[in-house]
């Protein structure tokens, strides 16, 4: 080392260079431009939409449940909240106090859902918070998710689209011109971790399953439709008493579960899609056959993010590629009605949020 | 300015790289990044140790995992990936009351399952009522078997066991003493009520091996846990 230092030192700098570079090369990838948008607005959405339905499931009961007289007195709820954990709600046992926060959450709920944005997301994640702590026994899970991811969507820009203004906002931030800002980097390092979370959690869920032993025998969905705090259809207790289907909603629950985080890695569009959708379904069917709404709409919104831009764009090409066919193959008049709505939405498409516009080609 | 390739949203072409690279990036940015990414990677590792399966590895890492997550990323996953219930959970309450001069008992009423059909009601947005029963019910099974096991230690510990135990379950048992108070108030509207108490029972359901067995197999309930006398709370709301 000493013999050559001229040597050392190129070779310190070529290192340095090239070290800087790749730090460049993945600062400029980070803030670049942001990404996932689409996901994120709906999931801005579902969240917002599931509060509201979480306030409005038990909107009469809200005192017996929530209130400064509930059968979870103040000073039990207090006691069962983890260190560093508040709920807005213990603050004071005033009914007025009461009525205005719950309220409160509701009206900041809705403009939580149409507007977004971050001050908005902030005071969302708060009442969430707090009205979650307030009485732990009706949580079912999704709420738990929605408490984490709700922190990551306040560094996120969440309303660049479906939400007022949202145009403007994406050419802004979409322009080819801009520079790379600090922002950017927040909400994508932020977005990595929700979809980072959400597949922790998929491939957890799947982990454990598979170690069930009804879920392995594939005699799960047999059990669980038949909990009477979960039946909440006979004809679906007894579809799921079926040898093969029950055994084949059970594997195929393990096996998107588990297949989550690959198919998310994967370079293959349409196996992103397909377990995302597939995921989708399933909680779908488990609001509505098993009763958990505000749950299954929480998932729904978490696995959103998980799918890319593009991957909205195709799907929407798609779903209108699909609707042409069906027009063209549907002779007379209902045809001509359906390729006149065809024809109608097709120059419509520009405007709407799902547009192959300007970001494209960025 | 060149941007970056973003015709995918997801990972830039290779062959791009070096035109990135050119562009210059702000000494904020570089800086935002190195530090963003601390807390990211500091995440990302303690969220992959507190999911992961209890190892010799996991329990040494567990503390610090906790200490990055808690308390507002604590999370429970648990509940995706059950092992459903086999059983059903019943809830018979009583009530203690004052009658004439005297004080009756009544006769034991099934509470649970009204609550559990609730969502019926409304599957639009189905009540969340039922979370309260498995509450309980989870609660008063764990309090159940920790009991059994506190049997069968020496006497000599028993009872510092069964406090301890009392302790970890009193909120629980006070959130059932206001709850089951407000239902036997319901249950039983104008009575002066002195004191209730909950007994927690359990019938499997039927296995999937007999689910087409004529006549249907009666499955027994068990008991599971009866709770003291608890004094009645007024004023809980309805």
């Amino acid at each position: 080392m000493t013999r050559h230092p001229s040597r050392a030192m190129r070779t310190c700098k070529v290192a340095g260079a090239f070290l800087i570079a790749r730090l460049d090369g993945f600062a400029l990838r980070l803030a670049g431009r942001e990404r996932r948008l689409i996901g994120l607005a709906l999931m801005r959405l579902v969240i917002g939409f599931a509060t509201i339905l979480y306030c409005l499931a038990d909107y009469s009961n809200r005192q017996f449940l929530w209130g400064p007289h509930a059968y979870n007195s103040p000073s039990t709820a207090s006691g069962q909240i983890p260190g560093g954990g508040f709920s807005l709600y213990l603050l004071s046992d005033s009914q007025a106090w009461f009525e205005l926060l719950f309220h409160a959450t509701i009206l900041v709920s809705a403009a939580f859902m149409v507007f977004g944005g971050r001050m908005l997301t902030v005071v969302q994640a708060v009442l969430m918070w707090s009205l979650h702590y307030r009485n732990q026994d009706l949580l079912e899970g999704g709420d738990n998710l929605a408490q984490i991811l709700v922190i990551f969507l306040t560094f996120t820009v969440s309303n660049a689209y479906f939400a007022p203004g949202a145009k403007k906002r994406r050419e802004k931030l979409l322009a080819p011109d801009r520079t790379p800002a600090v922002s950017t980097v927040l909400h994508n390092l932020a977005t990595y971790l929700i979809v980072f979370q959400t597949a922790v959690l998929y491939f957890a869920a799947g982990y454990w399953k598979i170690f069930g032993k009804v879920w392995q025998d594939g005699v799960a969905m047999y059990y669980i439709s038949r909990e009477t705090e979960f039946h909440m259809s006979a004809r679906f207790a007894h579809v799921m008493g079926n040898a093969y289907l029950g055994t084949a909603v059970s594997y195929a629950t393990i096996a998107i579960e588990l297949a989550f985080p690959f198919a998310l890695l994967s370079s293959r569009a349409w196996l992103r899609k397909a377990n995302t959708l597939a995921l989708e379904a399933m909680h779908l069917g488990i609001a509505a056959f098993m009763g958990l709404v505000c749950f299954g709409l929480l998932m729904i919104g978490a696995d959103c993010v998980c799918l890319r831009d593009e991957d909205y764009r195709s799907l929407w090409r798609s779903l209108q590629a699909g609707r042409a066919r069906m027009a063209a193959n549907w002779p007379g008049e209902a045809g001509l009605r359906r390729a006149f709505l065809i024809g109608r939405s097709t120059p419509r498409m520009p405007g709407t949020p799902l547009r192959k516009g300007v970001h494209d080609h960025v | 300015m060149t941007a970056p390739d973003t015709s995918n949203d997801g990972e830039s072409l290779p062959h791009r790289h070096s035109a990135i690279a050119r562009v210059s990036v702000p000494v904020r940015v570089r800086l935002c990044v190195v530090l963003g990414m601390l807390p990211v990677l500091a995440f990302t590792a303690a969220c992959l140790v507190y999911n992961a399966p209890q190892s010799p590895a996991s329990v040494r890492l567990i503390g610090p995992a906790r200490q990055v997550l808690e308390p507002y990323f604590w999370q429970d996953w648990q509940l995706f990936g059950p092992t459903p219930g086999t059983s059903n959970d019943q809830v018979y309450l009583r009530a203690r009351i004052q009658y004439g001069g005297g004080v009756v008992e009544t006769a034991p009423v099934e509470v649970e399952k009204a609550i559990d059909e609730a969502p019926r009601g409304f599957r639009i947005n189905p009540t969340k009522l039922p979370g309260i029963m498995l509450a309980f019910d989870q609660a008063s099974s764990h309090y159940a078997s920790a009991a059994t096991r506190i049997k069968k230690l020496p006497a000599a510990q028993r009872k510092a066991a069964q406090a301890a135990l009392d302790k970890r379950y009193k909120t629980d048992f006070e959130e059932m003493q206001r709850f089951f108070s407000a239902r036997a108030h319901s249950l039983y509207p104008g009575a002066r009520i002195l004191a209730v108490q909950a007994t927690f029972k359990t019938q499997p359901i039927i296995p999937f091996s007999e689910r087409y067995e004529s006549p249907r197999p009666k499955e027994t309930i068990k008991g599971l846990l009866q709770t003291s006398w608890m004094p009645y709370v007024p004023g809980v709301a309805q």
